[in-house]
């Protein structure tokens, strides 16, 4: 805890060292302003004004608990395999994530090069744990935790059309494999650390394309489109590439007042399997999944989000947004951990 | 090894809620009026702003326009919250007129009182609290009615003056203002 309030602080005070730097203009400037000042003054000849950098922080939390197969509930019973009186099937297995949890600090830098053209980059700072059950001795309940850096995005911003009502815009990128995946811990597949489960992994291990595609409506109701993809690319160290993902995200957005936007959401998203696998996760026998977060078929599947918040603009340069979101609707290539909410907070600054 | 689950729940709820105020007690700490003040509009609009602060230093409205000695000068923005904003931080702690008024900036829809009002192009030319307000706009704006229209000339925001409206709505405008409006 003491870590992630170092990393606001430092952030913090890096945007208050910024805000000195780039101090532009203010409203108090203004009003001292006579009216012969303002008759004289140029308005054409305008210095930049606009703000070029943005710095955003936000810490996302999700948690999936219970389990689906496609989309009909799993108990905890069915998926656990309870030994040789019990039938050893595809759907069943020795060990059974329970809980997972999954937060991260994703910092973003903005650098608006053009009216038109922004680039971003993006790191997230990943941690995650996993509660387990099992019906291995000395590992009937057991937690597995990871952390560290997770894969750094690099992207161009596009504005193909921007007017006071309408908005268009291409978000292109490449996510560098900078988070980890080989992440160890202490499992019941054997004594010591071993490799762990694709999950609890900080990266993909391989270059990705993350692209968007945007359109706003803008005003005191807004409403914006976006459909986007995070494409993988090739394959991993470990053998194995995570499933590509597909978003299609619509937003309604009000002006409850100057300060405050509520808005509501929804998205249907689309996760395909993982190809190739990691043969370190196996283990020997006719069934060679420990877990099924340990079998690459298992993974992916479809969803349908709602999600609702508030975001605060603090004045023109800062502004809070929290939301919470809830699936309503999942599908997945079961038996999978299923997710049961999520919730985001994030503080930007323009300058 | 044995866990808590509704432990381990409750720490997660703790982190976010110590999060969000660890956020709120930075912002607020560090959203210093100056930095409060500095905005993304562009120059034209802080120079309208400035103006339409101005403007209220020299026009007069009668008492009958407000229900106390105490009421402040409403100027209503309409559809733009960025401009709002700026505004806002403007007029914060000044106070104009004779009778030392503050100012109230607020949001022109839902509103039912503005002393002075600034409209976009495209204003609903049905809305009637418009009728008893200091309406302000651009020159190609074909709202009625409208006292003060902004223009550019040689690069300079110079600003007309409706007389008509002005007799129209009982207000009393400055020599100094009129002196450097175009009279209409």
């Amino acid at each position: 805890m003491k870590r992630y309030l170092f990393m606001i602080g430092t952030f913090v005070t890096s945007l208050l060292a910024t805000q000195s730097i780039f101090a532009q203009s203010t409203p108090a400037e203004f009003a001292e302003m006579s009216l012969q000042e303002l008759f004289d003054l140029d308005i054409e000849n305008e210095q930049q004004t606009s703000p070029k950098w943005n710095l955003s922080y936000q810490y996302k939390f999700a948690e999936f608990d219970g389990y689906l197969d496609g989309d009909k509930s799993l108990s905890l019973d069915e998926v656990l395999w309870s030994g040789p009186e019990e039938t050893r099937t595809n759907k069943n297995f020795p060990v059974v994530p329970t809980v997972i949890r999954q937060r991260a600090h994703l910092f973003r830098v903005g650098y608006q090069y053009s009216n038109d053209v922004a680039f971003y980059l993006s790191a997230p700072f990943i941690k995650q744990d996993t509660d387990h059950i099992s019906i291995v001795e000395n590992y009937d309940q057991f937690i597995i935790e990871t952390d560290g850096v997770g894969d750094t995005v690099l992207s161009v911003n596009y504005k193909f059309v921007d007017t006071e009502q309408h908005k268009w815009w291409v978000n292109l990128g490449v996510s560098l494999p900078t988070g980890s995946i080989d992440e160890l811990g202490d499992t019941p597949r054997a004594p010591g650390d071993q490799q762990l489960p694709y999950t609890m992994q900080l990266g993909s291990g391989t270059f990705d394309i993350p692209v968007e595609f945007n359109y706003q409506h803008i005003g005191y109701h807004d409403f914006s489109l976006s459909i986007s993809a995070m494409l993988r690319t090739g394959t991993n160290d470990r053998q194995y590439r995570l499933g590509n993902n597909y978003r299609l995200s619509a937003k309604y957005s009000f002006e409850v007042n100057s300060d405050f936007k509520w808005f509501v959401g929804s998205d249907f998203q689309y996760s395909s399997d993982i190809s190739g696998q990691d043969d370190s996760l196996l283990v020997d026998g006719a069934i060679p999944y420990p877990a099924g977060i340990t079998n690459p078929a298992l993974y992916g599947g479809r969803k349908i989000n709602m999600r609702t918040g508030l975001t605060w603009r603090i004045d023109n340069q800062f502004s809070l947004t929290t939301e919470i979101g809830k699936p309503l609707y999942q599908n997945l290539n079961g038996p999978q951990p299923k997710e049961t909410w999520r919730s985001a907070i994030q503080m930007s600054a323009s300058f | 090894m044995s866990i808590d689950l509704t432990r381990r729940h409750l720490t997660d709820f703790a982190l976010q809620c110590r999060l969000v105020m660890t956020l709120l007690v930075c912002l607020t700490l560090f959203s210093s009026p100056d930095a409060q003040a500095q905005t993304a509009l562009n120059k034209e609009a802080k120079v309208k702003a400035a103006y339409l602060f101005n403007f209220t230093k020299y026009i007069e409205w009668p008492d009958s326009s407000f229900s106390s000695s105490s009421s402040p000068v409403e100027i209503c923005i309409d559809r733009n919250p960025t401009l709002e904003a700026f505004m806002r931080a403007l007029v914060k702690s000044r106070k104009v007129g004779k009778q030392q008024r503050t100012l109230q900036i607020k949001s022109l829809q839902g509103s039912d009182k503005c002393h002075l009002s600034y409209l976009s192009q495209d204003i609903d030319s049905s809305s009637e609290v418009l009728s008893n307000s200091v309406n302000v706009s651009e020159a190609n704006n074909s709202f009625d009615p409208l006292a003060i229209l902004f223009f550019q000339q040689n690069g300079r925001l110079r600003f007309e003056i409706n007389m008509k409206e002005i007799e129209r709505l009982d207000i009393a405008v400055s020599s100094e203002l009129l002196k450097l409006a175009r009279i209409k």
